[in-house]
């Protein structure tokens, strides 16, 4: 069988997109948090 | 610490984030996730999977998010509370009466099911299930540990039973610190310590390759080829569809009040869009990342993927604790990997617990003024009595209706009438000012329109099909045992006592309340 170019398209996306939105909302989220630290 | 009406507070929004994701990263990712994508032909599950984390998970997460925060502005922590301030009506607050029902009772066997992966971590490094090698001596001892059968290893339930004391004891020592010290912190350690132990256990397994070099169909390769070819000629089988629909709504740990309750500590200004989808995300993370890459490739690797299909169709009990065992026996290393494996659940399992606690505990302090304390304690000692027939029961069948109907259609129940009261009788306008007021960002337009139209719709139907499906022949009994049939209907007694107490308690906190106004 093996992954074929669609299969690893389509993992490539998943698991990118997945891992990138994780980060990119945890940044936002510290940011905003420090943000609000310095407000205080 | 309290601060906000009085009411406990988070410690910081990302001990706040771990927490709800922890609530939401349980077994489902690791076990039912990897199931379902097998019984549903891998490639082609994963096409609505992401179509339904778009359209049903990420809208339920911002809604419950939405009506948590909006309650909590009225000191309400749970259903009742806040639905009756979203719906100015007697029967409002007994719709939310199910908010406190479903967690309960998810809590009871919960923790039971929970105490299995602390006893087979314990078991994986200590070596003692290594020698039980096929799948059928591994069935026994799983089934002789669990009390349903006489083992090697396990003559009695006692052991079982120990372990379920332990995690019991865990779970409210937890609660009972609060929400600041107990959950959050809780959350803190071991959702990323599961995300750690779950990258482990991936790396480990991308790099088995293919362990046996004359049979090399059977791969890690191929597991992932199964899971992530797109199979489209499938789309067409509705099934596929509403097992995947069914999936997303089961993982993010929606329609139970847990979230509500959750995020009702925070104050009125406080971000929930960028909240909601970071724990949205993160969910989607454990489970299409790291669960999709252990149970089933590695499963494939060594039983090929007809067995996996077949371990699958036994259940995620079948593949958690009966294949992957097999599987630690026969790598280097297996007793360590297979306390980190049973670890990994544990924690995923001890987070979302914690947060079945919070609902009831929630309720008997804002709405009875009872201490945390004491709160904890009631919680505590009627689930303690309850637990005693789902551990005696278990092989009758107990845990089984319990979980059918508070764990799995009365959700999607809950789901659609906090949708409808939401963004129907709330009103959809107010509902989006709500969601995005204090926004560390502005959720985009399309989601006002998924939210009103198409979450309630998808929610709908899902209903509709696990009612002409499962509950209809779930009620009948269909293919139940004659012997195990009065322990169902105990099962159903059980429920039908816990959910009549609750019915009373909201409506005597309600005679109290006016009463005060009065």
């Amino acid at each position: 069988m093996g992954l074929t170019t669609g299969g690893i398209i389509f993992l490539s996306c998943a698991w990118g997109g997945m891992t990138i939105l994780t980060i990119y909302c945890f940044l936002k989220v510290i940011k905003s948090e420090k943000k609000q630290t310095q407000k205080k | 610490m309290p601060d906000n009406n009085g009411r406990e507070q988070w410690g910081s929004k990302i001990g706040l984030i771990l927490a709800v994701a922890g609530n939401a990263v349980g077994l489902g990712n690791f076990l039912r996730f990897p199931v379902q994508a097998a019984q549903n032909g891998g490639g082609a599950f994963m096409i609505p999977y992401f179509i339904f984390f778009l359209i049903l998970g990420i809208p339920l997460m911002w809604i419950e998010w939405g009506i948590g925060r909006h309650g909590g502005r009225f000191n309400h922590g749970s259903a009742p509370g806040m639905f009756d301030v979203l719906w100015k009506h007697k029967l409002s607050k007994y719709f939310g009466t199910l908010g406190l029902f479903m967690s309960m009772v998810i809590l009871i066997y919960y923790t039971y099911i929970e105490s299995w992966t602390l006893g087979y971590s314990f078991f994986s490094l200590t070596g003692l299930y290594f020698d039980q090698t096929t799948a059928d001596t591994m069935r026994n001892f799983l089934y002789s540990y669990q009390g349903k059968e006489v083992g090697q290893h396990f003559t009695s339930i006692l052991p079982a039973y120990a372990l379920m004391l332990v995690t019991f004891g865990l779970n409210f020592w937890v609660l009972y610190k609060g929400i600041s010290k107990g959950i959050e912190k809780l959350a803190k350690i071991a959702l990323p310590l599961l995300i750690i132990f779950a990258a482990i256990l991936a790396v480990r397994i991308m790099f088995l390759g293919t362990p046996d070099l004359a049979v090399p169909e059977n791969s890690v390769w191929n597991g992932f080829a199964f899971i992530w070819n797109p199979n489209i000629s499938l789309l067409s089988n509705p099934s596929i569809w509403l097992a995947a629909a069914g999936q997303i709504f089961f993982t993010l740990s929606v329609g139970m009040g847990t979230i509500h309750a959750y995020a009702s500590y925070l104050k009125p200004k406080d971000d929930i869009a960028l909240s909601g989808l970071t724990t949205a995300a993160t969910n989607g993370f454990a489970e299409v990342v790291l669960g999709a890459a252990i149970a089933i490739p590695v499963a494939v690797a060594f039983f090929g993927l007809n067995a996996t299909q077949e371990f699958a169709k036994g259940g995620a009990f079948d593949l958690g604790f009966v294949s992957m065992p097999l599987i630690f026996q026969r790598i280097p290393l297996g007793q360590f990997f297979g306390f980190l494996w049973f670890l990994l659940l544990f924690f995923a399992g001890i987070t979302s617990s914690v947060a079945m606690g919070q609902p009831v505990i929630a309720f008997l302090e804002d709405e009875f003024g009872l201490s945390r304390k004491k709160a904890v304690g009631v919680l505590a000692v009627i689930v303690l009595i309850a637990v005693q027939f789902v551990v005696f029961y278990q092989k009758y069948g107990f845990l089984n209706e319990m979980d059918y109907w508070a764990g799995t259609f009365g959700l999607v129940v809950f789901a659609l009438i906090e949708t409808v009261l939401f963004m129907w009788v709330f009103g959809a306008d107010k509902a989006w000012k709500e969601m995005n007021e204090g926004g560390d960002f502005q959720i985009p337009r399309v989601f006002y329109f998924l939210m009103k139209y198409i979450t309630p719709v998808v929610l709908f139907v899902l209903m509709i099909w696990w009612f002409i499906e499962s509950a209809i022949p779930t009620l009948l009994l269909e293919g139940v045992n004659e012997v195990d049939k009065p322990y169902y209907w105990g099962s159903r007694a059980l429920m039908v006592v816990i959910f009549i107490s609750l019915i009373l308690l909201v409506r005597k906190a309600w005679q109290k309340s006016q009463k005060k106004e009065n």
